[in-house]
């Protein structure tokens, strides 16, 4: 059977048929449920949340004008309900990670190679346990770096798209990408122990 | 020499994003460049896993059933409604009913020799129209007290009706 576009499926649920938003969900069910996961610390609450974010784009599909992808107002109308939910809390929102890596940059920039005496740490590491790790020190990271980093990694979207979303622009969303993955590689390089070749 | 690619331009090559053909070439032949490239190839690659957790397989259904909820609306949102609202026109029925007596009533008016009826100001001031029914309640069954039970206990039924729903943080959905 031919698979219908999301408009095809807004305006049916519109016109009253409300059974073809199971398709809407079944389609946007992982996108919600990474953010919510990457988002909300306490995955009690998670399931809860998740149930409301539908229920949310169900009640305002009506107000969904095409500007955009259909993903990118979802992706909004998630990251907007885990925020009111987060300030409800009292969880703090705007962390921040040092940027300081500019001069080390500059320094890099000009340095003279000598061939190296040691395998790079994480391409030895096995995948599984490096994808375990790397899950407990995205957790770690600041709320903005962890939504960036879900929202570019596994929902493919574009820094436009992502600072829509946010509410951030595209310059600082480029910085916080940027930064969050150098921080990744510093903790996961330290994580592991670094083993001389012969 | 050329200079070493920064740290952002290495992250955009693997993003597929870096255009710059004289750094690109540079990185080509570069050890250096390479061996931080290989650094965060393995990084780039964990990245695209998805977190784990993951919610109950029952979740669409679940979302499913509150929005099926939502569009029936407070008074038919589930049985208890029904039962309430068909248990509360029967009790307000019952209530009523006896009182109802149309023969009567007539017979009664036509001895009382009410005024006819033709909606002026002078025929509403010379009806005297509150000690007047206060008088006729005392003497006969009007159909009045029956509507009167009969809109009681509807008020009573409604009432606890929005309570339950108040109760419950029923939302009604927004109309589009």
């Amino acid at each position: 059977m031919e698979e219908r576009d999301d408009k095809t499926l807004i305006e049916s649920i519109l016109a009253g048929e409300q059974g073809d938003f199971a398709l809407l969900l079944e389609r946007y069910q992982k996108l919600v449920i990474h953010l919510v996961a990457r988002m909300v610390p306490r995955a009690s609450d998670r399931e809860d949340l998740c149930q409301e974010i539908f229920l949310r784009i169900y009640r305002s599909l009506g107000e969904f004008q095409y500007k955009s992808r259909f993903s990118t107002w979802v992706a909004a109308v998630a990251h907007n309900t885990c925020i009111n939910y987060l300030q409800k809390k009292r969880v703090p929102l705007y962390q921040d990670l040092a940027a300081g890596s500019e001069e080390e940059d500059e320094e890099v920039r000009r340095v003279e190679w000598v061939p190296a005496t040691e395998a790079s740490p994480l391409a030895r590491a096995e995948a599984g346990d490096l994808r375990e790790t790397l899950q407990r020190e995205i957790e770690a990271l600041p709320l903005h770096y962890r939504t960036i980093l879900t929202l570019f990694h596994l929902e493919e979207m574009n820094y436009a798209e992502i600072g829509e979303i946010t509410g951030l622009p595209e310059g600082t969303v480029k910085n916080y990408l940027f930064r969050a993955r150098r921080v990744l590689r510093d903790r996961l390089t330290a994580h592991y122990p670094v083993e001389a070749t012969s | 020499m050329t200079d070493h690619l920064r740290d952002a331009e290495l992250q955009l090559y693997l993003d597929h994003q870096l255009a710059d053909r004289a750094k690109l070439d540079h990185l080509r032949g570069c050890p250096f460049c390479q061996e931080r490239l290989d650094a965060y190839e393995p990084l780039f690659a964990a990245l695209t896993s998805a977190p784990a957790w993951q919610p109950s397989p029952a979740l669409p259904e679940k979302v499913m059933r509150k929005i099926r909820r939502d569009t029936l609306g407070p008074l038919h949102e589930n049985l208890l409604h029904s039962i309430l609202i068909i248990g509360g026109l029967i009790m307000a029925l019952s209530l009523s009913l006896p009182y109802l007596r149309p023969a009567e009533y007539v017979e009664e008016a036509r001895k009382m020799r009410l005024p006819e009826i033709n909606l002026s100001w002078e025929w509403l001031r010379e009806l005297n129209f509150l000690p007047r029914l206060a008088e006729m309640s005392n003497r006969i069954a009007l159909p009045v007290n029956s509507i009167l039970m009969f809109a009681g206990a509807l008020l009573l039924v409604l009432l606890a009706d929005q309570l339950i729903t108040f109760a419950r943080g029923h939302q009604p959905p927004r109309s589009r």
